[in-house]
């Protein structure tokens, strides 16, 4: 699984462009200045995998600093085995983990309302509307998923990670990451199908009589 | 073997009605007033991680250490020292003021509740006051064969514990207690605990894991480091140890406890209590030997 560790060469931007990261020499930027990238670049992704994790929207902002602050700590030791969308994610598998773990001792209910999560690019109201609803049916399809399925179909098919970067991230075999997409799909599938079939069904009248 | 195509892709095989769905998921993107109010707390806690980059032998000469701070010259930084220092408008200000109400104020419409209202983190246990003038360092700080309570295992020094053995880095795990109004009022207004001074019997005067654990303050933690280091910049050692302690007192289990301990070495080594810092700066790098801050500690503690 990817870990901390080594020296590290790192696509920092979506150019393809790969940069020596925190190898302190005058040429690479300031930690500060990569942190900043990093969060420019991934925080969105960070965000929605921590909310894939369960980590409750109220939660979210305080989730997401404490997966940078630990970007920060361990930046200087991060190993290029992987990319950094997959490092990003088994840190935020850690923390919300963690976090889990706190909300259940305080007896908290984990499940909350989206956090105003909707795309900025939709200023129209209708679409934004339609955004939404298809998040909230998305959401209620994945949850019917197991959980290790859902996890590599939402890593492969929303987050488009390779099934390289999913098998490092989860500490799977390829085979397994691949097997489990199929199955996923599958079940994406039928979901889909069954809330369709749902939809055609005539409601009962009161007294069991259509 | 090769990925399949993905169902977004062209050709990938999904249907419309799937496509669509996972668009949707793809386009989630974090709200902005989120996303700036979480970075300026990022900032603010990674401003608060620099310790003494370039320190030397402060401590063998005893003298002031005047590195620069690694992470003061981060432009990131700076712009959040200086929300702080000018007072700018709005939300950076108050995001990183310290008082709890002030943040629940602070949070508006795009802000949900936050669970960190709900409760303040205190043990209770009051840690050993640190070296604040001439008092004595912790005594038995790196005595070896202590074991430390697992709850505790990231919080250095200031429990007469040593080194942790076993801790985890780098993710923060551990959560502290929440004993109570009297234990936090104790803690809070730093008169001691009872259990103060006691032995190394930490079991003994800690209670035992509470049901309720404390909730996340990342962002009132991080201002409270910035201003620490900030004190720390100005020369005023002595303040920035009686700061690092209420700071101890109330983040026991802290997300920034690498940094509060980094800079209470440094702040020690200021305030030329050089047998202190060297204790605890050994003990850090026993309990902390890949953190980012390990080579400024070895520095301070170079000869």
């Amino acid at each position: 699984m990817c870990s901390s560790g080594d020296r590290v060469m790192i696509r920092l931007d979506g150019s393809g462009d790969v940069l020596p990261l925190f190898g302190r020499s005058s040429k690479v930027p300031s930690p500060s200045m990569n942190l900043e990238r990093i969060y420019e670049l991934h925080a969105d992704f960070v965000f929605r995998s921590l909310r894939r994790l369960g980590v409750p929207d109220h939660d979210a902002g305080d989730a997401l600093q404490e997966v940078f602050l630990t970007v920060h700590r361990t930046l200087s030791t991060f190993e290029g085995r992987c990319s950094m969308a997959t490092w990003l994610f088994t840190i935020c598998r850690s923390i919300a983990r963690d976090r889990r773990r706190r909300a259940y001792h305080r007896y908290e209910v984990v499940a909350g309302p989206l956090v105003d999560a909707e795309p900025d690019v939709r200023s129209d109201l209708s679409k934004r509307l339609e955004h939404r609803q298809k998040l909230a049916e998305l959401d209620s399809i994945l949850d019917t998923m197991e959980e290790e399925q859902r996890l590599v179909f939402v890593l492969f098919e929303i987050e488009s990670l390779t099934g390289g970067e999913i098998s490092e991230a989860l500490g799977i075999p390829l085979g397994t990451a691949y097997s489990r997409l199929r199955l996923a799909r599958a079940a994406f599938r039928a979901s889909i199908a069954r809330r369709r079939a749902a939809d055609k069904t005539p409601l009962l009248r009161v007294g069991g009589k259509p | 073997m090769t990925d399949p195509k993905r169902w977004l892709d062209q050709g990938g095989g999904g249907s419309a009605e799937e496509r669509a769905l996972l668009r949707a998921g793809r386009e989630v993107t974090m709200p902005r007033a989120l996303r700036k109010r979480v970075w300026l707390g990022i900032a603010a806690g990674a401003a608060g991680l620099g310790t003494a980059g370039a320190a030397g032998s402060a401590l063998g000469q005893g003298s002031a250490i005047k590195g620069a701070l690694s992470m003061l010259s981060g432009s990131a930084a700076k712009g959040v020292i200086a929300l702080v220092i000018v007072g700018g408008a709005g939300l950076g200000v108050v995001a990183l003021r310290s008082s709890p109400h002030a943040l629940r104020d602070a949070r508006g419409a795009h802000d949900a509740p936050s669970v960190r209202n709900e409760a303040r983190s205190v043990v209770e246990a009051v840690p050993e006051p640190i070296g604040i003038q001439n008092a004595n360092p912790p005594s038995t700080l790196g005595t070896p064969g202590v074991v430390p309570r697992q709850n505790d295992a990231n919080d250095l020094p200031s429990r007469s514990e040593a080194a942790p053995s076993a801790v985890r880095e780098p993710a923060p795990k551990t959560t502290a207690h929440a004993p109570g109004p009297r234990a936090a009022a104790r803690a809070r207004s730093g008169v001691s605990s009872p259990a103060q001074g006691a032995d190394d019997n930490v079991d003994a005067r800690l209670p035992e894991p509470a049901p309720e654990f404390a909730a996340s303050r990342l962002r009132e933690e991080s201002a409270a480091v910035l201003a620490i280091r900030e004190t720390l910049l100005t020369g005023n050692a002595v303040e920035a140890l009686r700061m690092l302690e209420r700071a101890r007192s109330e983040f026991p289990s802290g997300a920034l406890r690498q940094e509060r301990e980094a800079l209470t070495v440094r702040a020690l080594a200021e305030s030329h209590q050089n047998e202190a810092a060297r204790r605890r700066g050994e003990a850090f790098l026993r309990a902390f030997p890949r953190s980012p801050y390990a080579a400024d500690v070895r520095a301070l503690l170079a000869p």
